[in-house]
This record gives C-alpha cells, structure tokens and sequence, in this order.
C-alpha cells in the first residue's frame, strides 16, 4: 500500500504540474478540435478512418474505433511531445535529489511517471469522447448512444498504444543525448517504425479467418481482421485490410464522391484479443519499470551535475576562425553564439556532419540532398533554442537589463543561426556554384528559411518542440526527394513558399522577440 | 543636477490574481550604499527587479534622475550594473568570453570592452582563471563572474541581490571591499539577509516586510529605535523553548551554566533579564517583529 501511495503521490504532482500551464489546456482544447475534424459529414467527401475507401455509419461504436485508431496513431506520435520531459525537469530542477533521499524505490517512480503519463492521454481521450459523442449526435446517422461501444475500442486499441508512447517518453528523458531535439527528432522516426510499419507487417500476415492474439501496437490489424469478421459477407469487394488514418478528400470509390458506408455497431472482442492487447499495455509499464537500473547513471548526466563536463570542447580552429568577427559588438555577439553552438558538439556529431559533406560533395545529387537534410537536421536545437536560451540558462536578469538587447541578440542569433545552416550544407553550395545556379540559390534560401523558421517557432510557441516536430516531417518527406528541403527537386511554387516562408519568419521575429524577452525578464529572479 | 538619483513614488506591484506584493514603497535614493533588509516574503526582491527594469510597478512610478523608469528603460539600462540572487552562465564560454558577450549586449564599444573586461575580472579576482569555461568554476566562481558583469559598464547605479551568497569568508570580505571603494560615485542597492554585510558597508537602510516599508534611513537611527528593548540572561536548557516561543530571539549561546538568551522585547523578558546594547541584527528583528504585532 505504501508503495501505490507513493506512486499516486508523483502521479497526482506531476498531473498538478502539468494541469497548471496554460498549454495543457490549449494542447486539450486543439485535441477538442482536432477530434471533431474526424467525422466529416457524408457530403464532405473526406474520411478520417478509412477502410479501403469506406467508413461505418457514425453509431457509437463506430465513433470510438474511429477514435480508438485515430488516437492510437497520431496520440503516439504527438502525445509524445506532449508528456516527455517530467523525468528531465525532476533532474534539472533537483527535486530528484530530494526524492531519491526517500525510502521511494526506482522502479516504483518510473512506473508512478508512467502512470502521470497514461493519466494525462487518459484527460485527452475523454475530451476526445466527448467530442465524438456530440459529433454522433450532430451528424446523425446512428443516434443510438451506446456507451460501453464507445468506450471499448479505446480501452483495448488505444490505452495499451500509449503504454508504449508513456514507455518512449521516460526513456528518451533519461538518455543524454534524447532529451531535446535529438530525442524529438529521433522518436518521429521511431513512431514511423513502429506504429505505422508493424501494422503493415501484421496486416499481411493475418489470417482471413481466424482472429490472431497478437496485432500490432496501433491495433490497426485488429481492426482490419475484425472487420473481416465480421462483414467480409455483407460487405464484399473491400479490403479489409486496407485501413488507413487520413483526411483525404474525394476518397476512392462511392457514389458523387460520398464514400460508401456499411454498419458498425458492435464489436465482438474474443478474450484472447484483449489478453494480445495487454502485452502491449504491460510491455509499456514493464519495461519503464526496467529502466530503474539505468536511472542513476541517467541523474548523474544532468545539466546541473558534473562540474566540467558541461563545458565541451575547447574548438581552438574555431576561436582562431571567429576573431576577424570579434572587431564590432554584433560579431561579438555572433561569435559567441557560434562558440556555443558548436563547442558542445560531441565527436559523432562531427562524425556525421563529415560524412554527410563527403555525401554532399561527391555521391549522386539525390544522395547530396539527402545527406544536406541531414546536416541541417544536425543544427535544429541551435534554432529551436536560440530565442529560448535566456529562459533555459537563468541569464534573463543579466541580458535584459542591458539597453535595446532583445534587438541586438535576435539580430546576432538570427546571422549565427544562418551561418550555422550554410556551414551545414557548405560542400553543396560548393557543388551547386561549380554546376547549378538554380540549386544554389534554392540552398541558399532554405538555409536561410530553416533558421528564421526555427527563431519564429521559437519566439511564437516559446517552446522548441513544435519547430523540431516539424523538421522531422520535412526532413522525412526531404530525403524522399519531396518536399521544401529537397534542394534540387524544388518548383518554383516551392520556392516562392519557402521565400515566403522567411519573410514571414523573420517578421514574427522581429514582432515576437520583444515580447519573448519581457517574458523572460519577468520570470528571472 | 545629481547624477544619482533614484526615487521611488508610492510603488505597488500585485499580480493579476490579485495578491499584492508590494505596497506604497516612496523613497529616494543617492549616492553611496543602501542597504535593503527584510524577511522571506517581504518583497524585496520584486523591489530590485522592478529597479532592474525587468519588471513594471502595477502602481505608482519609479524615475532614475527624473526619467519614468517603466516608460524609458533605456537611460537607466545604459547606467545600470543588475546582480540577481539567482543567475546562470553560459558554461561553455570561459568568463572572458562570457564578459566580452555581455559586453557587445550592453553596446559597450568592441575597443573599450577588452580592457573593461580584463579590469572587471581582476577586481572580482578571477584575472588567473578568465581563460577557463564557466562550466568548470565552482559556485562562488560563478558569483564572482556575476559580480564582475554587473561592473561591466561601470554603472551608475548598481543593484545586488544576496551577493555573497555561496563566497567564502574571504571572498566576502573583498567583496565588502570592493562595493565600498565603488560607492564614491554611484548609488549601490544592496539587498541581503546577512545583516554583517550591511553592517560593514551600508550607509543608509531601507527596512521591508510583507510588502512594506518599514523604515529608511541611517543604521545609526535604526539601532536608536530598539535601544533599552535587547536583554540578555542565562536560562536552564529546558526553557529555552519555551522563552523562543514567546520572545523574538537574536542569541543563542551554550555555556557551562546554561544558555545565554539575547531577546528582544518591549519590556523586560524576565526578573534576571539585563538590558543591553542593540546591534543592527536585534534593530532590524525589533523592527520586524514590531510591525508584525501592528
């Protein structure tokens, strides 16, 4: 008992914690309309869950496997985002000093973490049922309410999805090199793996006629075999494997491009499904647990342990490369900032950054682009962070009572931020000089793009996540060749969105950073 | 026209939901070291961020030589050295690097700046170690390098906040040696709990609690409010808990015939109770503990 009562002590103070910012409540109330947008009337022509072209008519089972499928995909991916980082803020704010004083074991405060994460996705899903149960209302197809139908497929298809989202988000906050922008962009790639590509594997390997145990943690071969099951009879030609989470108009098939509709209004679960199910759920929760035996290697690496391993490398090639840029204030300013950039890189990153220049210098052009996605993905948390650093570092107090200094930093920080970018994709642009005009001016421009970008995203959402959630979308569409960062596969309508897309940075900038820079003052003690 | 001068007119601060943090502070301040004391809560730090520019009084003004401090930061900002009680560094700067970053932030000319920082790390006394990153100096290193951005400009009026927190003894007391020889022409806030660092440089004082000014004015004139209201005794140890319950307690002190209580009190604590001479630290406990009975 005392150990439940220690571990709904964290939960309850992390849910506090969390509950008592403004963007919990905003992050809730986008999920609230964001949910809304996943029962497009028949008219609209678009679906949110689509099986082969086809949805069920809105009945309340119905509305929650559309919900239970849709949260089991996009809430692990940016759920993550959402509840990440409560592990990190305990080290760097020292109140896990304090815990690790108690008789609390390890395991029993990653699972009580774990816990505060499924309870906040557990605020979201409610939010998101409520929604939905207005949506069925509103739309009108099947206006019998069913709870219990509601409510399933979100307790069997999406909480044990989650358990694994919940798992990622402690993990990432206790590995060094996870727990900014690296983690942010690494576990897009994650999600990509392993919600959306095991369900195509367990799709194919399904058997037509009997229910397998185990699906994949999405659970969309769950709901693809019981589709199966249950209409391939009443409903033929429709694969039912062929389920999808998408906003797509015109979808195929159907009649005026409304799509078809068959009825769904009970989902018959067999107990071995629900036991496959909580394998994830406890994966999720066991492993968490597991990390215990990492957790105090993971404290010891924090931003206010070791004295001296905070201090990175001495760069003496870049200090002799930065002087001719130490005559006036702003490269003053600029230097510094370039110092800081790059002094804590570590031997991998320069490992990376080297190899993608050799890419980007002497492989096919598709291999240049790809390899320039990379290098500019090396630098993001320099732009994420830039316009953030004073709150981050406790310098607010020193920085802001200088005259006009939110002006002179976002000035220095947006040039640093740009040479950073061109440094990145520097054996390019040589490439691009000796061959291409065109490709020149379109990496010159996305460089320049990425870093405003970064400092507006920065200076408007005052949080670094946004901006590297969506490098990882476009790095991922970038070394596919598609996309505003595929230097070489760019149209001119791409062009001109990305030099739109700087004008309308660099103009947040200079709109939001005074405002960035009195919030930052007030916090600083 | 005095360079100096800092006048603060019925100042208020409250935060939105309503709960106010400071109320009606008037005071005008030149030239020399005024020393700000008060307990936890009392406001004092909200005082010296507002004096920072990093906030804005919800009432009242402030003007720095006649200028509205919250409509023109700048002209203050341009004279302003700001130590706060809790600060952090850029760890993988060395303190050179750090000061000369500062420095460009301020508009500190790049010719000037070298020479300025060079001089500034050698009165706080790290001129040995300015090459080596702040992430490897120790606490009071670091508060040494805040101490030494604030000299950066060689302000006009500069205002510190619990500065020896985490210096030794003999950091301390250069410290206390190097804001009074800085005193001669400028107007140094100095705001702390330990009542010796005042006792040591302060010319005049300013007293808060709970949002309030208590008292302004010299320490001389401070300690003369509490005189004939300090008694000392020795007790047995088992009433000393009893004695702290009921009587603000400025001394404690073992001895072989029991403890030797210093209390302050508007009469005498106890038949054996002798009066005695007020320090600063029983003064400023008098003075706290008397606007507490108000």
């Amino acid at each position: 008992m005392e150990i439940l009562r220690r571990v709904f002590a964290i939960m309850l103070a992390d849910l506090r914690e969390r509950t008592r910012t403004p963007r919990f409540w905003v992050v809730l109330a986008l999920v609230g309309l964001g949910t809304w947008y996943c029962f497009p009337g028949i008219d609209s022509g678009q679906l949110a869950i689509s099986v082969d072209g086809a949805r069920g008519r809105y009945s309340s089972a119905w509305t929650g496997l559309t919900l239970a499928l849709f949260y089991s995909t996009m809430l692990a991916w940016l759920g993550f985002y959402l509840v990440r980082g409560t592990v990190l803020r305990d080290f760097d704010t020292r109140v896990w000093q304090l815990l690790v004083a108690t008789p609390m074991t390890r395991s029993g405060y990653l699972v009580a973490k774990w816990a505060s994460h499924m309870a906040v996705f557990c605020c979201v899903i409610v939010v998101g049922l409520a929604v939905g149960v207005v949506a069925q209302f509103v739309r009108g197809e099947d206006r019998a309410f069913d709870l219990i139908e509601l409510v399933k497929p979100v307790l069997i298809i999406t909480v044990p999805a989650l358990s694994l989202t919940a798992f990622f988000a402690i993990a990432f906050d206790m590995v060094p090199m996870l727990r900014r922008t690296g983690g942010n962009v690494l576990y897009f790639f994650v999600w990509l793996l392993i919600f959306a590509g095991l369900s195509n594997s367990f799709s194919h390997s399904a058997d037509a006629s009997n229910m397998q145990t185990m699906s994949d943690p999405a659970g969309f071969s769950l709901a693809g075999q019981s589709f199966k099951q249950s209409l391939a009879h009443e409903v033929p030609k429709i694969d039912w494997n062929d389920v999808s989470v998408t906003i797509a108009a015109e979808k195929l098939g159907g009649i005026n491009g409304r799509p078809r509709l068959f009825e769904w209004t009970t989902w018959h679960v067999q107990p071995a499904v629900v036991v496959g199910r909580m394998f994830w759920l406890a994966l999720g929760l066991f492993a968490s647990a597991g990390l215990a035996v990492f957790l105090d290697r993971a404290a010891a690496h924090t931003g206010s342990a070791p004295v001296g391993e905070r201090a990175g490398r001495q760069l003496r090639w870049l200090d002799r490369a930065l002087r001719p840029l130490e005559r006036g204030a702003t490269g003053t300013l600029v230097a510094a900032e370039l110092r800081m950039a790059l002094r804590r890189r570590g031997l991998l990153w320069w490992g990376v950054l080297l190899v993608a220049g050799i890419v980007q210098l002497a492989a096919t052009l598709e291999a240049a682009m790809a390899a320039a996605v990379v290098a500019w993905m090396l630098s993001i948390d320099v732009h994420a962070r830039a316009l953030l650093r004073e709150a981050e570092t406790r310098t607010a107090g020193l920085v802001f009572t200088a005259p006009d200094a939110a002006r002179r930093l976002s000035t220095a920080r947006f040039a640093s931020a740009v040479m950073l970018s061109l440094f990145a994709v520097a054996p390019l642009l040589v490439r691009a000089l000796l061959t291409s005009s065109s490709m020149l001016g379109a990496a010159l421009l996305i460089a320049a793009a990425i870093a405003a970008l970064g400092l507006a995203c920065g200076a408007v959402f005052r949080n670094p996540r946004p901006y590297e959630l969506a490098m990882a979308v476009l790095a991922y569409a970038g070394v596919q060749g598609k996309g505003p960062l595929a230097v070489a596969a760019m149209s001119p309508a791409m062009i001109a969105g990305v030099g739109i897309a700087l004008a309308v940075s660099i103009a947040l900038v200079i709109a939001t950073t005074p405002r960035l820079a009195a919030a930052s003052a007030r916090t600083a003690v | 026209m005095n360079t100096c001068t800092l006048h603060l007119d019925d100042v208020d601060f409250s935060y939105k939901r309503g709960q106010d943090v400071l109320s009606g502070i008037s005071l005008t301040l030149e030239r020399g070291i005024v020393g700000l004391l008060g307990p936890n809560g009392a406001g004092k730090s909200t005082l010296m961020r507002i004096l920072a520019t990093l906030a804005k009084p919800t009432g009242g003004r402030v003007q720095w030589n006649g200028e509205d401090i919250a409509r023109k930061p700048d002209p203050l900002r341009r004279t302003l050295g700001y130590l706060p009680q809790d600060f952090g560094v850029y760890p993988m700067l060395s303190a050179r690097e750090f000061l000369a970053y500062l420095s460009a932030v301020k508009g500190i000319s790049a010719k000037g700046a070298a020479a300025r920082v060079d001089a500034c790390l050698a009165q706080v006394g790290l001129a040995d170690v300015a090459d080596r990153r702040l992430g490897e100096y120790s606490g009071g290193m670091r508060q040494r390098v805040g101490i030494a951005q604030a000299l950066l400009n060689d302000p006009k009026l500069l205002i510190v906040d619990e500065p020896t927190v985490g210096l030794d003894p003999e950091e301390r007391l250069r410290f206390r040696h190097l804001i009074s020889d800085l005193a001669a022409d400028r107007l140094i806030i100095l705001s702390t709990h330990i009542v010796s660092d005042i006792e040591a440089s302060a010319g005049s004082l300013a007293v808060m609690a709970k949002g309030r000014l208590l008292f302004s004015g010299t320490p001389e004139a401070l300690i003369a409010q509490a005189a004939g209201h300090v008694w000392e005794w020795t007790v047995p140890e088992p009433q000393v808990a009893d004695i702290r319950a009921r009587h603000v307690t400025t001394g404690v002190h073992r001895r072989a015939d029991g403890v030797r209580l210093r209390v302050v009190a508007e009469t005498t604590p106890s038949a054996d109770a002798v009066p005695v001479a007020a320090g600063l630290e029983d003064a400023h406990l008098w003075l706290v503990a008397r606007s507490e009975n108000c």
